[in-house]
């Protein structure tokens, strides 16, 4: 009976204790799933978020680098492959500092009463007579006593003759101190623009430069005998103040070049305004930039106290110099003996072509080399070294055609360019026209003073749409040229 | 009945214990004489008989029955009925609070049924008793653990239910934290597309109102530059017209200062029969022909000349009429002394006539012999005839050429068209790819050419072509080819000075292959520019201002001039290939034939320039351009000769140049005194930049 009331008793207990046990394990096992899935949520969210945060920041960085170096290169494109001046057709607005002096331009450097060594050495370089922006600019810079300067100008434009004939203006020979500052943002810029303070300087043969620059190491404790300086912000400033290579408070001229790139680094920055803090009071300061963002214009006003102020109006190149045609093709071979008929009907002395891919511009090089024609191929993954080379041959004469994609439409400025083909009309990622790239591509003909051509190949319905918003934007008639007919076209090229 | 068979085992089991196997004590009864007090009173009911008969009778007598056998053992089951009396005593104590009520009908029920039970033998009686006291005690445990176990759900129970409670609220309050985290992210969110939206509702706030401005500077603008644009259009139509009559003025100045300055010329045959030195005469007079030269090269520059220009053409032509008066007053008084001294000598030779006598005749020829006449050092301001003709002749020729071929160009036959559309293809592409890239490409270059001249098929567009296919194809292609070559030059040469060496050792050669093909090179060259005649030409009364541009080498489109820069750009690259082709000779032809338009030629054009007047900017550049390509050629085949022309220019030339050169057109003249200088110093011309080296016909 005893066993009987015990085992009775025992199954009852563990069930209970089972069913006590289940019940307390399901509101346990709840919370934790609960955290769990909330912690999961959390985990989820917090990955995005710093996902997020992080990608963002290396988006951020990513574009600032890239444009810092899009910049740079840029500018050192454009001085690398233009030699010549660029007869620069926009309209220069000048706001002085002083608004009662007399206001004038000069259009002969002979008003300019330069030093008989300078003149000859503006005249070796091939100038006749000022550009654009000297007529404004050269005054200024060379009136006494000396005027602060701040100046929009692109590169390659002769803002570069400009101040290297306000600096030789200034300098002293006899004096065997550093009395000019240069300030260039990269070492190849401040070699760049050192070519030509020699050239300039030619028939002066006791002035003397010196690069402060990476690379260029002086003895300590020995000072600059050199009476000009130019280098880049950092090494600069190491000369003056650490190693004090130059007294700055004997510096007459301090010139900055290309400031939009400068501004780009922020180091840059700084040391160009603590350089510019140690020089002296009555110094003569100039800066240029190719733009004037508000970035821009707040570091040139920290720089160039009470300035003249020489700026591009806002208005586009205009395009009075360039003749536009558009010719009517069905596809590329079309398009291909177009281009053959054009070579035998006007002179080209050498063409540039523009491709919408690089697949395009491959064949069309390799259909020209077949006819005999000495091609170059440029396209964006090149580098910077590279596509210079590539320009430079070009410019040469050793290749006579040059086909390229949209990237590098900007910037080459080749004088013996006569004619401008856009095989591929610009457009954007979204098809729809790029009125900036097509300035640009038929920018690249009808330089220094020269008239040039452009012809605009179309293929479809799409196509001629394209043409006719480029003509509406810009509101320039763009003819249709019938490129079987050769004496038309003999025609528009007299 | 099993279960029974198995509490008989668990008694045995009992009786086998310790205690179970306790001895009988005899002398207890002497020691313990209360123990016998409850055995010898009168047996009592106790209160649980009467639920003893209730339950557990119906079953007595199977316990009886099973008892009879176990008789002998009656001293184990009395200590065992002993101990469980005692349990008994005890558990009615414990369940006591319970049992009240169940009690109370079961005593009720034992008064009726008392006198059943006491003639029960005492064994038996004891033996229910302790029946009933185990199953009382089975029933009672029973129950306290049911109670236990009920007591023991509702406490896990319970704590189920707080668990569930807590675990409820635990969930809640995640709930409620993810819920707040999420509405605090989409607040976050919501906070940023707000302040995302205010920044370009602003900004977008700002550029309409930077629109609105810009529009409106720009409305006032347009409509400030309308209005100065037609000011500007009628001052323009006003300054034009003026500058137009002005210029026509000049021109007519021009004409008439150049027709007394050949009336001076005209007038100094004169001095052969005079003693006077009249050279002064004629450099001024010529100084003057510059000066108005000068004036209108300033103009056509600038635009159109100004009532200053204008005034001082008057005063350079009134000074030529005083300068022609004064020349005649000159000789006036030369004659008169010449005659004054003639009757003189007349005297005398009557008086020694009158003493003499007989030879008068041999006297009289002594004293009259004719003075040396003082070399002529003025300068022209045209060319020799000879040359002019020379360049008359070529003009014919080509004009002449293009009637042999006008047949071809003016069809209306499409498959002529189409010949004549291949042929000039495959006449001009090939001068187009001349470049400085290799010595065999251009060989390439230069069989494609002459195979064509030939008439031999060649590849053109995918297609033969050949002059075969018509005949007059020669003709055709050897005029197109010509003037390809001059425009080359005009368009590439003018702004890459180097691509001048290709393109003109490219000519040379088909110049010597091909006579005819040089003939018209120099047809459209000296067409295109005059210089390189070099021939300047004049302005003709009746002529229309743009024609004579045209005809100084001006491109006029539209009535607007090309600035001077870029006229004079062109005029170099030409004159450049010209330099060229002269010195220059294709390296795989006959070496020993002579060049069929030398380094002669070359010298020729210098001393023709250098034997006219100076045009401003023209001639100081033209003649820098000359002697920088075939400067050094000239000094190797000419040598002294060459270096005397050189010293002329600097002693002689510079001078007259840079008294016609203003401000601003003073680069030319630099950049030629510098390199002339720069040779002088050096007693060398370099070889010009680009000059094709023997590596370059290896490559």
């Amino acid at each position: 009976m005893l066993r009987r009331d015990g085992r009775s008793c025992w199954p009852g207990r563990g069930r209970a204790r089972a069913r006590a046990q289940a019940q307390a394990r399901n509101p346990l096992s709840l919370p934790l799933t609960g955290l769990s899935n909330l912690h999961l949520k959390e985990e989820k969210i917090k990955p995005d978020a710093n996902g997020a945060v992080v990608k963002t920041n290396a988006n951020t960085e990513k574009t600032e680098e890239d444009e810092k170096e899009d910049r740079a290169a840029q500018s050192l494109l454009n001085k690398l492959i233009r030699s010549n001046l660029v007869d620069n057709t926009n309209q220069v607005e000048v706001l002085q500092r002083d608004p009662s002096s007399p206001l004038y331009s000069v259009k002969s450097f002979e008003e300019l009463r330069l030093k008989p060594q300078l003149l000859q050495g503006v005249y070796a370089m091939g100038f006749n007579r000022p550009s654009k922006i000297q007529e404004n600019a050269l005054p200024l810079m060379l009136a006494e006593p000396p005027q602060n300067l701040i100046a929009q100008s692109q590169s390659g434009t002769g803002k570069t003759a400009a101040f290297v004939l306000a600096v030789l203006s200034q300098v002293e020979p006899a004096n065997k101190f550093a009395q000019c500052l240069c300030l260039s943002p990269t070492y190849e810029l401040a070699l760049q623009t050192g070519k030509v303070i020699e050239q300039m300087g030619k028939f002066y043969p006791e002035l003397k430069l010196a690069y402060a620059v990476r690379g260029n190491k002086l003895e300590r404790g020995q000072k600059v005998s050199e009476q000009i300086v130019i280098g880049t912000p950092g090494t600069v400033l190491d000369w003056c103040s650490k190693l004090k290579f130059i007294d700055p408070k004997k510096i007459k001229v301090f010139v900055l070049d290309e400031a939009d790139v400068m501004i780009a680094t922020q180091g840059h920055q700084d040391q160009s305004i603590r350089i510019q803090r140690m020089l002296p009071r009555n110094c003569q300061m100039l800066l240029f930039s190719a733009t004037f963002e508000d970035s821009v214009w707040k570091f040139a006003q920290k720089v160039v106290p009470d300035p003249n102020i020489i700026k591009l109006k806002r208005e586009e190149e205009t395009l009075d110099t360039i003749k536009q045609y558009y010719v009517l093709c069905n596809n590329r071979e079309e398009k291909f003996q177009a281009l053959c008929n054009l070579y035998g009907a006007i002179t080209i002395a050498q063409a540039m072509i523009f491709c919408h891919t690089r697949k395009t511009a491959s064949w069309l090089a390799a259909e020209l080399s077949k006819e005999g024609h000495q091609v170059a191929l440029l396209s964006g993954e090149m580098m910077v070294e590279q596509r210079a080379a590539v320009i430079e041959r070009f410019r040469e004469g050793k290749e006579k055609v040059l086909v390229t994609t949209n990237v590098c439409a900007r910037g080459i400025d080749v004088e013996q360019v006569s004619v401008v083909i856009n095989f591929d009309l610009p457009v954007d990622k979204d098809g729809n026209p790029d009125n900036e790239t097509y300035l640009h591509r038929i920018g690249r003909t009808g330089r220094f003073g020269k008239r040039g051509l452009a012809v605009n190949m179309v293929d479809s319905k799409h196509s001629m749409n394209i043409l006719n918003r480029i003509q509406e934007h810009f509101n320039k008639k763009i003819e249709r040229l019938d490129t079987d007919d050769l004496d038309e076209i003999e025609k528009i090229a007299n | 009945m099993p279960s029974d068979g198995r509490c008989w085992e668990t008694l045995r089991a009992l009786r086998n214990t310790s205690k179970g196997r306790l001895r009988y004590d005899r002398e207890w009864l002497l020691r313990y004489e209360d123990v016998l007090e409850e055995c010898m009173s009168l047996p009592k009911l106790s209160s649980y008989s009467g639920w003893v008969v209730d339950h557990i009778l119906p079953n007595t007598s199977g316990h009886t029955q099973e008892s009879a056998p176990s008789s002998d053992n009656s001293p184990s089951s009395g200590s065992a009925s002993g101990l469980y009396q005692s349990s008994l005593l005890k558990s009615p104590v414990r369940s006591s609070p319970q049992s009240p009520s169940p009690s109370s009908p079961n005593g009720t029920q034992s008064t009726h049924e008392s006198p059943f039970t006491e003639p029960i033998a005492p064994q038996s009686s004891r033996a229910i008793k302790v029946e009933g006291c185990i199953r009382m005690y089975e029933l009672a445990h029973r129950m306290r653990g049911t109670e236990g176990l009920r007591q023991w759900q509702e406490e896990q129970e319970r704590k189920v239910r707080a668990l569930s409670e807590m675990a409820s609220e635990q969930l809640k309050r995640f709930d409620e934290l993810k819920e707040l985290k999420l509405h605090k992210e989409f607040q976050d969110l919501q906070e940023v597309m707000e302040k995302s939206t205010r920044e370009a509702l602003g900004h977008q706030e700002k550029l309409k109102e930077e629109h609105r401005h810009r529009a409106k500077i720009l409305n006032l603008k347009l409509r400030e530059a309308e209005q100065q644009r037609v000011k500007q259009a009628e001052q323009e139509q006003l300054r034009k017209e003026e500058g137009q009559v002005r210029l026509r003025s000049l021109y007519s100045l021009q004409e008439e200062v150049l027709q007394l300055n050949q009336q001076l010329d005209a007038s100094s045959q004169h001095k052969e029969l005079l003693s006077v030195d009249l050279a002064a005469f004629q450099t001024r007079g010529n100084q003057l022909c510059g000066l108005i030269s000068s004036i209108i090269r300033t103009t056509l520059e600038s635009g159109y000349p100004t009532a200053e220009n204008q005034a001082e053409a008057e005063r350079a032509l009134q000074e030529m009429r005083d300068l022609l008066s004064d020349l005649e007053q000159e000789i006036t008084r030369a004659s008169q002394v010449k005659k004054k001294h003639e009757e003189e000598a007349k005297v005398k030779r009557q008086e020694s006539q009158v003493q003499q006598g007989p030879a008068p005749p041999t006297q009289t020829s002594a004293p009259s012999p004719s003075p040396v006449g003082a070399q002529n050092e003025d300068l022209q301001v045209k060319v020799q005839d000879s040359t002019m003709q020379w360049y008359q002749q070529l003009q014919d020729a080509s004009a002449k050429c293009v009637l042999a071929f006008e047949d071809l160009t003016s069809s209306k036959d499409s498959q002529t068209k189409k010949i004549k559309m291949d042929l000039q293809k495959a006449a001009t592409i090939p001068v187009s790819q001349i470049s400085t890239i290799a010595g065999s490409k251009l060989k390439e270059i230069f069989d494609k050419i002459h195979s064509l001249l030939s008439g031999k098929p060649v590849q053109s567009g995918g297609r033969s072509v050949s002059v075969t296919l018509n005949p007059q194809g020669l003709d055709f292609v050897q005029y197109k080819l010509a003037e390809k070559f001059v425009k080359q030059g005009e368009e590439e040469v003018a702004s890459h000075h180097e691509a001048a060496f290709p393109i003109a050792v490219v000519a040379s050669g088909i110049w010597m292959l091909h006579p005819k093909v040089g003939d018209l090179i120099l047809a459209h060259l000296h067409k295109k520019c005059p210089y390189s005649v070099p021939f300047y030409p004049a302005f003709k009364e009746g002529m229309a201002l743009e024609d004579y541009q045209r005809m100084l080498g001006y491109q006029v489109t539209d009535s607007k001039v090309e600035q001077q820069d870029n006229f004079l750009k062109r005029m170099s690259g030409m004159i450049r290939l010209y330099a060229a082709i002269i010195q220059l000779q294709w390296p795989y032809g006959n070496r020993q034939e002579a060049h069929p338009h030398g380094l002669n030629h070359g010298w020729r054009w210098l001393a023709q320039v250098l034997n006219m007047e100076p045009l401003s900017d023209v001639t100081a550049t033209l003649l820098f351009d000359f002697l920088e390509v075939c400067g050094n050629a000239l000094m190797k085949q000419y040598q002294v000769q060459f270096w005397k022309m050189i010293l002329l220019i600097k002693e002689d030339y510079f001078p007259r140049i840079e008294a016609i050169t203003s401000s601003g057109q003073m680069g030319s003249f630099i950049r030629l005194k510098q390199f002339l200088e720069k040779c002088l110093q050096r007693r060398e011309i370099p070889v010009p930049r680009g000059f094709l080296t023997t590596s370059f016909w290896r490559s």
